[in-house]
């Protein structure tokens, strides 16, 4: 049934081609066809255990057939080509392009590909608690403890990845410059990979199962476009529907009871939200959104251009009910200043709506000393946040084949429900100020350079406020004024420290450097550098620092032949502060 | 577990009223550009002075010199060009070459626009007096437009084999100046460009640039869920930097850690959380069992192994879930299950 819908688009583009109704005037004369095909084999040595060398390799070990076909041909208007490369029943690509009566161009590929999934054998997850010793020197074993089972021991995992596009674009007859547009595309993800769950509070224990993945990713889009003079206007719609057809898996969370004693089943199930069941994990919802896009652009007077783009989309998570809408808007304006230097500016700004959704959560401690304490509460989304951001640039031709770029951008983004800055919990504003020269230059013939120096400042980048570090013991941690134990469960909640991998200072350099060595060979050296902090954090200075280096090589003898070499090298290094509670304080 | 509170729709927030209005707002405004645009449209600023008085010609004075490129020309694309599929108007080698009457009296090559050799901005006008909108507005503020990259350095436009007569397939195109994404993409954990199952354009719209950079789609995120639309949500349950910047964990060209992460697990995580108090604490030396009969071989080191190998075998679903977790002190946001 799929693979009749997959190609509707195609077909239908077809059907409208021979239909008739888009030959008009006089069909030129003259017709060509050729070919090309391609037979072979191959044979993949690369063992099971190899699985990253592998990842997108079928490797299989036996003989495989090879097939490639090409086909292109003209006759008067009508121009078509077709490739076919088929490995496998699972590796696969097609290609068609078929222009009839100059005024249907229908496109149609599809590709697949076996993408292997890595099976973690969960061989760290060997722990039990020691205590301390006992009269015979023997260890004595605590009731913490973690294990872990794996009900799939020899479950090999891969997806098959499958992704068929397909597009009819029909010039409007007696319209020049108009063109209307269809499109399709159908993703397919399935096969079987690993999924973990673990069922807290019984003993730490994680159990793996091999999950079914059977996901459909399917867009539809429409486009009417114009161009008349000197003005394009257009207008999109796109449609997006995922769907996780998939039985979903289900983990079961054993009876929460104390690890040591055993019996006390209350003691546990009293911070739970659930116990004793079986449920449904890791279950992907089914989401839909719908778009609208609608963009212009005019050329201005003395070579200038002005263009804009709104766009309003609306993403639905089916299953829970949740609605995300987005405004976007992109104003930009480019012109010449005189020869020798360009002036771009552009402004875009973006506002994110999520639905919040109040959390019915069961009550601590129900029934126990200190308990009962309701933690009902309302998830106000991260998502909801406006983002704007400008940018000036300038190019600047020093001499023909050399010119000088200056960049500045602006970017800021409000959320209305994250928190920055640990001193002021009001401060949900990031504000980033980044400045860029670049510089082009061919220095000889067949000599090409690029250099790039950045430097970024940033206000209240993206941090996790009160993420790390607990507070000591002390007389201000009492939520249940004196219940033995009760601070243990809410020590979490008096973290002090902000944990942070974005940098407020950046600094990053750029140099790349390439030669033709002849007509057929060519050269390339490049570096890159980069220097990250960020120096506002109350605990620590995170730091990152990154260098990339690489050199190669290509000679190309015949179109048939390339030989390729290089060589690169990289080094990343950061600090930042690791922090772990200690129990019990 | 859970209910969602809906916000009523708002004139204070009109695009709360549906895409419709929201369309026609903008669309009223597109028009409006339009109208301004064409009356004050006027002449190219970056044309070289001798075409300003210049005619049009006809291919055929062209071939009396350039015979040799005219079949490569023919068999192409733009050698097939029709009138009514020309917003300009103009078809032939001065739809792109400019007129070509002084150039043809002279010989001069400076008479005549080449866009092998112009500068990049003219010959980007003159290509998007057709192609503006096959992808291509906003072009002028794409990085290669400021970078002073020529339409011409990529395509090869009197006739190619290679689709969108580009001068090479992709990747190997882009990596003629863009060496060190090339090698990114040779570390262990890549998207598969290598293999020849993606190539850069499937993620990059370098002529248009969309809303922010190169990237398509609304904002980098938009670009990612386009094929891993399971992590696009919107959940219940968030994880803030999934909704912030995916490259805050991932890096796209390539990655030593799996998963493309920027760095291994549980580094990465480490850097905004902290780790499980149970990580301080030692093991016995020995085998053991549990109380449901699940056991195993133990260490002093094991709890080390334990909580700070690997967060995403417990906290599996990190990229955000419907489902809470067990645990009724994180608010049920632990996002394990």
């Amino acid at each position: 049934m799929r693979r009749k819908s997959t190609c509707a688009v195609f077909f239908c583009g077809l059907a409208l081609a021979s239909s008739g109704l888009v030959w008009a005037g006089e069909e030129p004369e003259g017709s060509q066809l050729e070919g090309t095909a391609r037979l072979g084999s191959h044979v993949s040595a690369v063992q099971d255990l190899l699985g990253r060398v592998r990842e997108y390799d079928q490797g299989r070990e036996e003989l495989q057939p090879d097939l490639m076909l090409e086909l292109f041909g003209y006759s008067g208007w009508s121009r078509m080509a077709f490739e076919v490369d088929y490995d496998d029943e699972d590796v696969l690509q097609l290609g068609a392009d078929v222009e009839v009566g100059k005024y249907v161009d229908a496109e149609f590929a599809h590709r697949s590909f076996i993408h292997h999934l890595d099976h973690d054998r969960l061989g760290n997850l060997n722990w039990r608690e020691y205590v301390g010793t006992g009269d015979q020197g023997q260890d004595l074993p605590g009731g913490k403890m973690v294990t872990h089972d794996d009900t799939d021991p020899y479950g090999k995992y891969s997806v098959r990845y499958s992704d068929t596009r397909q597009s009819v674009e029909v010039a409007i007859p007696h319209l020049p410059g108009t063109t209307l547009k269809g499109s399709y595309r159908d993703q397919v993800r399935s096969g079987t990979r690993q999924t973990t769950g673990v069922d807290h509070c019984s003993n730490c224990h994680v159990r793996s199962h091999g999950a079914i993945v059977e996901e459909q990713t399917r867009d539809v889009g429409f486009l009417l476009a114009t161009v008349r003079d000197r003005v394009a206007v257009s207008y999109e719609f796109g449609a997006r529907d995922f769907a996780n057809k998939a039985e979903p898996t289900r983990n079961h969370f054993q009876q929460a009871r104390h690890p040591v004693n055993g019996g006390s089943a209350e003691e546990f199930a009293s911070r739970l939200n659930y116990d004793n069941a079986t449920l449904v994990v890791s279950d992907a919802p089914d989401v839909e959104k719908r778009t609208h896009t609608v963009r212009a652009s005019v050329d201005l007077p003395k070579s200038q251009t002005a263009r804009g783009a709104f766009s309003y989309s609306k993403t639905t998570n089916l299953d829970a009910n949740l609605e995300l809408t987005a405004n976007s808007a992109a104003l930009g304006w480019a012109a010449p200043l005189n020869e020798k230097a360009r002036v771009t500016a552009s402004f875009s700004r973006r506002q994110l709506e999520n639905d919040p959704v109040d959390i019915d959560m069961k009550n601590w401690r129900e029934g126990r000393a200190g308990g009962g304490q309701d933690f009902d509460y309302t998830r106000e989304s991260v998502y909801d946040r406006v983002e704007m951001t400008g940018t000036a640039k300038l190019r600047y031709a020093l001499r023909p084949g050399h010119t000088l770029g200056l960049e500045y951008r602006f970017r800021s983004i409000d959320r209305d429900n994250l928190e920055l800055d640990p001193d002021d919990p009001t401060e949900t504003q990031t504000v980033q100020n980044r400045i860029r020269g670049t510089w082009n230059g061919r220095l000889s013939a067949g000599m090409r350079s690029r250099a790039a120096v950045e430097y970024e400042m940033t206000s209240l980048p993206f941090v996790n406020v009160d993420g790390i570090c607990e507070d000591g013991i002390g007389d201000t941690i009492d939520p249940m004024e004196g219940q033995p134990n009760n601070w243990i469960y809410y020590f979490q909640r008096e973290r002090y420290g902000t944990g942070a991998a974005a940098p407020n200072k950046a600094l990053r350099l750029e140099a790349n450097l390439s030669r033709n060595l002849g007509p057929k060979a060519s050269g390339n050296v490049y570096l890159n550098a980069a220097s990250e902090k960020n120096d506002d954090l109350n605990l620590f200075d995170f730091e990152r620092t990154t260098y990339t280096a690489g050199l190669s090589a290509y000679l190309v003898p015949n179109e048939k032949v390339v030989f390729a070499g290089g060589g690169s090298i990289g080094k990343t290094s950061s600090s930042a502060v690791f922090c772990a509670t200690v129990m019990d304080g | 577990m859970i209910g969602v509170e809906r916000t009523p729709i708002s004139w204070a927030r009109p695009w709360r009223a549906g895409p419709w209005f929201v369309v026609l707002v903008p669309a009223m405004t597109a028009l409006a550009i339009a109208t301004v645009g064409t009356a004050l449209a006027g002449d190219s600023k970056l044309m070289p002075p001798a075409l300003s008085s210049a005619r049009y010609v006809g291919d055929d004075e062209c071939a009396a010199c350039h015979e040799d490129l005219l079949p490569a020309h023919e068999s192409g694309y733009h050698g097939g060009i029709e009138p009514f599929q020309a917003p300009q108007g103009q078809t032939g080698c001065e739809a792109c070459h400019g007129p070509g009457s002084a150039h043809a009296e002279s010989t001069e090559a400076g008479d005549i626009v080449n866009p092998a050799t112009a500068n990049a901005a003219l010959v980007a006008e003159l290509c998007l007096g057709c192609h503006r909108n096959d992808g291509l507005d906003g072009h002028e503020h794409s990085e290669h437009a400021l970078g002073d990259v020529s339409c011409a350095g990529c395509h090869e436009v009197h006739g190619s084999q290679e689709p969108g007569l580009l001068q090479a397939a992709e990747p190997e195109l882009c990596a003629g100046c863009h060496q060190d994404v090339r090698d990114q993409m040779f570390l262990p954990s890549h998207h598969p460009v290598p293999e020849g199952k993606m190539v850069c354009t499937d993620c990059h719209d370098i002529h248009r640039g969309g809303f922010q950079g190169q990237l398509v789609g609304e904002a980098p995120n938009e670009l990612c869920f386009s094929c891993h639309a399971n992590k696009q949500g919107p959940f219940v349950y968030e994880h803030d930097p999934v909704i912030e910047d995916c490259s805050i964990c991932h890096s796209a060209h390539g990655a030593v850690a799996n998963s493309l992460l920027v760095q291994n697990e549980p580094f990465l995580c480490l850097q905004c959380h902290q780790a499980h108090f149970h990580a301080t604490l030692q093991g016995i030396e020995g085998e053991f069992e549990s109380l449901e009969g699940y056991g195993g071989v133990s260490h002093r080191d094991s709890a080390k192994q334990a909580m700070l190998t690997k967060c995403t075998q417990c906290h599996t679903e990190v990229h955000g879930s419907d489902l809470p977790s067990q645990s009724i002190s994180g608010g049920g946001g632990a996002l394990t299950r």
